[in-house]
């Protein structure tokens, strides 16, 4: 258990180096480093190095940072696989962390060795005039005002009824709902930075082999969007779970780690 | 196999380290010199290589060398192995080689490689992380250029339409691709014509690579940097030329060729360079048996060459090992793959 000091707090982190490269689990948003706690086990008994972390405002790290930007997060993420010297870095970001591991990634340069979006909200979480994929700029400023008039329910009725396709029973959305609920409403404004971010500049600064995973039922994030990331990624392979909604490392665990193993091992 | 013709080359960097015991000026000489030497005594290719800032005066000039060793040679291949193509101007490279093709008759050869040295990239203004990107679209541009078609790209890293690159040689240099990360090895399987391999690594993982892309082992091509010392008394051979060894390697290693500096250990003398390294220590007996076994196996190599001499190592020294080689060594293997006779394993 360590904490890593970053622009006046602290960011919480858990690393456990074996070999080369170290895969690096960037949760998404309002969650924290215990959801990846299957892919964690998974990836140690493969003999892989791991590294997780929660974002600023989520889980153990401190709650009280006045940026929560993905630019915030994106550089977090780059000095701590700094501080950890990590020269063969694997970037794997689940929903808004996906857009946290590209800017990581663009800041690191040839410090990744591999890139992984797992249903991540990059390049864009909106569509816009020359970007077809994801909802409304507008609707994510609603999303943020209904989750801070009532983020119990809202988080409940996410976990519950929003993330999940396949079914994967109460225990585990009632585990991803407390863990959600130790994120302080300070970071809400991460998940606003997503109306407008755009980085579709970023991905082609990232060089990087990639490995990109879209749930096919996937509400949250849509697979259009994975699917438009991996077309202009310099060289990504794209993995379609077809039954999955918005969380294939918890629906279909086995699959999902049999193909990040899979890249990994090619790196 | 039958009519297999495989050359064998030398390798030059025209290092100078301190304390120098020559002027660059006859370095350049003596090595030129040398090289039409070799040509007589039927060595088949010269081979550069490339890198800058150096204090010993690593070659960061290999295409201006390869024009002067084309006016004094007739019949040797010339080639790099190899030029860091992610530093380069794409176009003006295209350029440069087309101009030695044109020069040389033919005979000239682009190898080029990714480069891993920070301070390359600074000063040239390129990033490391942009390797993959400026390698592949550096050899589209080369292809295109050397084709007579203008040049058409729209790149991440270059931007170029209907760009009419000229001269267009008769005979387009081959283009070998080097690396040691099986990422680079695929690279050279899909977008080469060919392999440059150092020290015997990645061979296996060409030849599967090829095969993965669906294409016959007789299209693969490895042209084998090989760092033996060949010589009649290798122990002495050693002994005598184990500290210009040594700087040779622990420097790679410094650079990062072998990984990133300052994880990878340096060798703490030469015989655990010599142990550990890439070199193998050979009598002409070894020499022989070791070449034919790994010519052999991979009938893909068609060129193996040798470091001419090591840095701060005299030419005249260099040339004992290649009167050696050229005497006791080349003419056995070259008859060995010529009549298939089984050959002693050493």
């Amino acid at each position: 258990m360590a904490y890593l000091s970053v622009d006046g707090g602290r960011i919480y982190f858990e690393h456990c180096p074996v070999g080369r490269l170290t895969v690096v689990l960037s949760h998404g948003w309002g969650m924290g480093a215990r959801v990846w706690d299957g892919t964690v086990a998974f990836l140690q008994d493969a003999g892989v190095g791991v590294l997780t972390y929660d974002h600023r405002g989520c889980g153990a790290s401190d709650k009280d940072f006045r940026d929560v930007s993905i630019e915030a997060l994106g550089s977090d993420l780059a000095r701590l696989c700094e501080h950890l010297n990590l020269s063969a870095a694997v970037l794997n970001g689940w929903s808004l962390g996906g857009a946290v591991v590209v800017n990581a990634a663009a800041r690191l340069g040839s410090a990744v060795a591999g890139l992984v979006s797992t249903c991540g909200a990059t390049p864009r979480f909106t569509r816009c005039a020359d970007f077809a994929h994801g909802g409304a700029p507008e609707d994510v400023a609603a999303t943020v005002a209904a989750l801070r008039a009532d983020r119990v329910n809202f988080l409940k009725t996410l976990y519950f009824q929003g993330v999940f396709a396949r079914d994967v029973g109460d225990d585990i959305k009632h585990w991803c709902w407390q863990i959600a609920l130790q994120t302080s409403p300070a970071a809400d404004a991460s998940l606003g930075a997503l109306a407008t971010l755009d980085q579709r500049a970023l991905l082609d600064e990232i060089d990087a082999p990639a490995l990109v995973v879209v749930g096919g039922r996937d509400t949250v994030v849509t697979p259009e969007i994975g699917r438009a990331a991996a077309t202009q990624l310099r060289s990504a392979e794209l993995i379609e779970m077809a039954d999955c909604g918005h969380a294939p490392f918890l629906e279909d665990p086995a699959s999902y780690n049999a193909a990040l193993l899979r890249f990994i091992r090619g790196l | 196999m039958q009519h297999r013709n495989v050359n064998f080359g030398l390798w030059y960097d025209f290092r100078n380290p301190a304390p120098r015991a020559v002027t660059f000026e006859a370095l350049y000489r003596a090595s030129l010199e040398q090289i039409v030497w070799a040509e007589s005594l039927g060595f088949d290719s010269v081979w550069l290589t490339e890198h800058h800032f150096c204090d010993d005066g690593y070659a960061p000039s290999p295409l201006v060398i390869a024009a002067a060793i084309g006016e004094r040679t007739k019949r040797m291949r010339i080639g790099t192995n190899l030029m860091l193509l992610p530093l380069a101007d794409p176009v003006r490279l295209a350029e440069d080689a087309a101009t030695l093709s044109i020069l040389t008759g033919g005979r000239f050869d682009l190898g080029v490689g990714l480069g891993y040295r920070q301070l390359e990239f600074d000063y040239f203004g390129r990033k490391l992380a942009h390797r993959p990107s400026l390698m592949e679209e550096g050899v589209a541009i080369l292809r295109q250029a050397w084709s007579g078609k203008p040049v058409t790209i729209a790149g991440r890293r270059y931007a170029i339409k209907e760009l009419p690159v000229t001269p267009v040689p008769s005979v387009a240099p081959r283009l070998f691709m080097g690396g040691m990360a099986p990422v680079a090895i695929e690279r050279a399987a899909r977008l080469g014509d060919g392999f440059l391999s150092t020290g015997g690594i990645g061979h296996d993982v060409y030849v599967n690579a090829m095969k993965a892309q669906g294409k016959p082992r007789s299209e693969g091509v490895i042209c084998a940097g090989n760092w033996s010392i060949i010589a009649a008394d290798p122990e002495a051979e050693a002994a005598k030329i184990g500290a210009h060894v040594l700087y040779q390697v622990n420097q790679y290693v410094a650079w990062g060729a072998f990984g990133p500096p300052g994880e990878v250990p340096q060798f703490a003398d030469a015989r655990a360079a010599i142990a550990g390294g890439l070199y193998e220590l050979l009598d002409a007996d070894a020499a022989v048996a070791h070449l034919v076994k790994m010519l052999r196996e991979y009938p893909e190599i068609v060129d193996v060459h040798f470091w001419a001499q090591f840095p701060g190592e005299p030419v005249a020294s260099g040339s004992i090992r290649m009167e050696y080689m050229a005497r006791d060594v080349l003419p056995r293997v070259r008859a060995a793959l010529r009549d298939q006779t089984p050959v002693e394993e050493a």
